[in-house]
């Protein structure tokens, strides 16, 4: 028979140089084992502990922290719009505001326009009346002071035809010229 | 130092990965943990309103796993963030490790994957039994009330294996990858020392390309285990959620 | 040094496991990976809007592919630690 198996510790021997096993054939060394095991939850520990929970929060205050600006962004929006509408009406009321004392002062003036103009013809009114009073005084009194004359004319013609003598031709004249002035006035 | 049978020797002779002692990966990974807290510290530290690149940069990955977490698990996922957001840094910080001298990373080791793995994983049946109670926990392993009956212990069986077998691939997927990674890359540096090529030794960067590769992966890696870490729990803890649409909808 | 026949076609089969073996997952993820991903793409062609879930999606398919190449990487690499020097 093939005695195959006679050779194999002999074979592995060869491979490490002693009496090797699976184990040491694989390297595998329980104790560095037990080793790499502490010493990776140890690294797992660490790590949790400075590496990602500080992430986590770090990333967990930013978010809530984008939350917040974008809230307080929709918030300053929604107030300046109410802002801007509040602005508009007051805005609005101020125009209607002006537009109604506009009128009112168009009023106002249009009145006292009215009332000047009424003042100015009523004493333009006046100021005729009052002249055409004064020309009628004063033709009255042109007309007395000639009267006057006249009579005083009258009295010195008179007189001076008394005092000289009459003649039939010059005393027609004289009547022709009476009659002439008294036609003229 | 007798020659070997293949040219594979360049493999064991070169691998970094499968002579280093494992406490240097501990140590290794110690080291990534430290540079992954100062970067925590210095992001976090006087954190403003307006945030500087150091914590912008921890914003995005913070909402990365957020948006992750809730998208694979659910509004409750939130809770997770943390495991998963340190699983996929720390694994990160180890893989990118390889990518600097002396190009060892924590993760090209089993005890590193293992224990990550069974963290997650155990985890895993605590939120599940937290979610649903002992009882819904074990039926849901027998997916007790969705099959026959006298199926239900064969898929308890099933279940069990199955869930066995997620540490193991979780770890050995990102276990392989890096160390598998590392030894290519190695295997490059090394071949143009062979013996064969000494008479013409020219020190090319031929590893460079495998080296973009590997920067890949390391991003790649890190997040398909904790996507992974994600869907388990989510897988865990889901029950809760289906059983009360099951109840809204009897109505 | 005597080696009986029987080590010797047990050191011959592992040679060929050891060679073999990750190429033949190799192939079969490659495939597999191949399919997902154009499945994937077809779906992000179609449905944009989708494409950031379809792709955590297929990066969890291929992560899943992959590590069954990964499986037997390690296990290539357990054989091949098995393999013996000419001393031996």
């Amino acid at each position: 028979m093939l005695d195959l198996y006679a050779h194999l510790p002999n074979l592995l021997g060869a491979a490490e140089g002693e009496g090797g096993s699976l184990l040491k054939l694989l390297g595998i060394d329980f104790n560095i084992l037990i080793i790499q095991i502490v010493g990776f939850l140890l690294l797992l520990w660490l790590m949790t502990k400075f590496f990602w929970k500080p992430l986590n929060a770090m990333l967990e205050a930013r978010r809530q922290d984008i939350n917040a600006t974008y809230d307080k962004i929709e918030a300053d929006r929604r107030a300046m719009e109410q802002l801007r509408s509040e602005y508009e009406a007051r805005l609005a009321q101020i125009e209607a505001e002006a537009r109604e004392r506009i009128q009112q002062a168009v009023g106002e003036a249009q009145q006292l326009r009215d009332q000047i103009i009424a003042d100015a013809r009523r004493q333009a009114d006046e100021i005729v009346a009052r002249a055409q009073e004064q020309a009628k005084l004063e033709s009255e009194k042109l007309r007395s002071e000639l009267q006057t004359y006249v009579a005083e004319l009258t009295l010195r013609t008179t007189e001076r035809l008394l005092r000289e003598e009459m003649t039939d031709e010059r005393h027609r004249r004289l009547v022709q010229e009476f009659i002439q002035t008294a036609e003229v006035r | 130092m007798e020659e070997r049978l293949n040219a594979i020797w360049i493999l064991t002779q070169t691998g970094i990965g499968a002579h280093v002692p494992p406490p240097v990966f501990s140590v290794l990974s110690g080291i990534a943990a430290l540079a992954l807290l100062i970067f925590a510290l210095s992001a976090t530290r006087n954190m403003q309103k307006r945030p500087g690149r150091l914590q912008n940069l921890a914003e995005i990955i913070y909402e990365f796993f957020d948006n992750l977490a809730v998208s694979v698990v659910g509004d409750h996922g939130r809770k997770y963030v943390p495991l998963a957001g340190t699983i996929f840094l720390f694994i990160l910080f180890c893989n990118l490790m390889g990518l600097i001298p002396p190009g060892i990373a924590p993760t090209a080791s089993l005890n590193t994957t293992i224990a990550l793995a069974l963290i997650v994983i155990l985890y895993v049946q605590y939120e599940g039994i937290r979610a649903r109670g002992i009882g819904g926990y074990l039926k849901h392993f027998a997916r007790w009330g969705e099959v026959p009956v006298l199926l239900s212990p064969l898929l308890f069986v099933i279940e069990i294996v199955s869930e066995l077998a997620k540490p193991v691939s979780l770890s050995i997927r990102l276990y392989a990858n890096m160390f598998g990674k590392e030894q290519v890359t190695m295997a490059l540096i090394t071949a143009l020392a062979m013996p064969a090529f000494k008479a013409i030794y020219l020190p090319l960067p031929i590893q460079f390309p495998v080296m973009l590769l590997g920067l890949l992966v390391a991003f790649v890696q890190a997040f398909v285990f904790s996507i992974l870490t994600l869907i388990y729990l989510a897988l865990a803890t889901e029950h809760h959620e289906e059983h009360h649409g099951e109840h809204a909808h009897a109505h | 040094m005597q080696i009986d026949v029987g080590a010797g076609l047990y050191l011959m089969g592992l040679a060929l496991a050891v060679g073999l073996g990750l190429p033949l997952a190799v192939i079969g993820a490659g495939l597999g990976q191949g399919r997902a991903v154009a499945g994937a793409m077809e779906g992000m062609a179609r449905q944009p809007e989708m494409a950031g879930r379809i792709q955590t999606g297929m990066i969890i398919g291929l992560a899943f592919i992959e590590s069954l190449v990964l499986f037997s990487f390690v296990i290539f690499f357990l054989l091949q630690g098995r393999l013996p020097t000419i001393g031996q």
